[in-house]
């Protein structure tokens, strides 16, 4: 069985696992590039729905958005969704007063540095919560 | 270009390349299906620490109602840690996420912290 110079039966596969590796290597990198985005959508709904109640119970404007922030940022860290540059927090009020809504907005830009072999897009995910600033409180604006 | 009987020439392609071609996808359906049980995990922590840390649900209740919700959603041997401090209530949920064979399955783990409510006085 001597094969001649030149020939290339069964070469095809070997083109063919050159194939398949890489692109076994690009789904594992795809799938955790869609799961992150459904891990960090979900935290970033918990994370808004926990700050807007941590704002509704401070006393005034500034105190509120600090803690809308401070509150975001360690649920979301607590979590394990890592945002690229950390999650902004903007927290508005249709009248900072008691019985007012407050509305906080998180957005997180999921991190995607580690998955640069595909070229994976950043992806912005936001959500937002109200809660019902405390009644029972004093409040400064 | 004579082929002899027996000769088994580019078999590879049957031998290796279709089983490798078929544990990928088996596995990447499966790592889906894993993908999805652990969100469900880690809504269910997130609501039942929100509702223990924020809305007075007494621990008891919270793990009773992620028993009974993550059973429904077909996670069994469902183990639930709820501790309620004065800062922060953190929620620990593991189960076992049914896999694609029948038989096998995969622990997962979901964590939710959430600022207890308290009174800040003035």
């Amino acid at each position: 069985m001597t094969r001649r110079l030149g020939d290339d039966r069964g070469s095809s596969d070997v083109a063919a696992m050159m194939f398949i590796v890489p692109l076994a290597f690009g789904a594992v990198m795809l799938f955790t590039f869609v799961g992150r985005q459904g891990a960090g959508a979900e935290g970033v709904v918990h994370a808004a729905h926990v700050a807007a109640v941590a704002a509704s119970t401070e006393r005034d404007a500034g105190s509120a958005q600090a803690a809308a922030t401070r509150t975001a940022a360690s649920t979301l860290s607590a979590a394990g969704t890592a945002c690229a540059g950390g999650p902004s927090v903007s927290v508005a009020a249709d009248a900072w007063a008691s019985g007012g809504t407050v509305t906080v907005t998180v957005t997180c830009t999921v991190a995607t540095g580690d998955l640069g072999a595909i070229d994976a897009p950043t992806r912005t995910l936001t959500a937002s919560a109200s809660a019902v600033i405390d009644t029972y409180r004093g409040y400064e604006t | 270009m004579l082929r002899r009987f027996g000769d088994d020439r580019g078999g590879a392609a049957t031998i290796v390349l279709f089983p490798l071609f078929a544990i990928v996808t088996f596995m990447f359906t499966q790592a889906i299906m894993w993908q999805h049980d652990r969100q469900i995990m880690s809504a269910a922590a997130d609501r039942a620490s929100t509702a223990v840390a924020l809305y007075g649900a007494s621990s008891g209740d919270a793990q009773a109602e992620l028993v009974d919700r993550l059973a429904e959603a077909g996670i069994g041997d469902v183990s639930v840690s709820i501790s309620r401090g004065t800062n922060e209530t953190v929620v620990e949920i593991s189960g076992d996420a049914p896999g694609i064979l029948v038989g096998t399955s995969s622990r997962i783990t979901a964590r939710s912290v959430t600022p207890t409510d308290s009174f800040d006085a003035p």
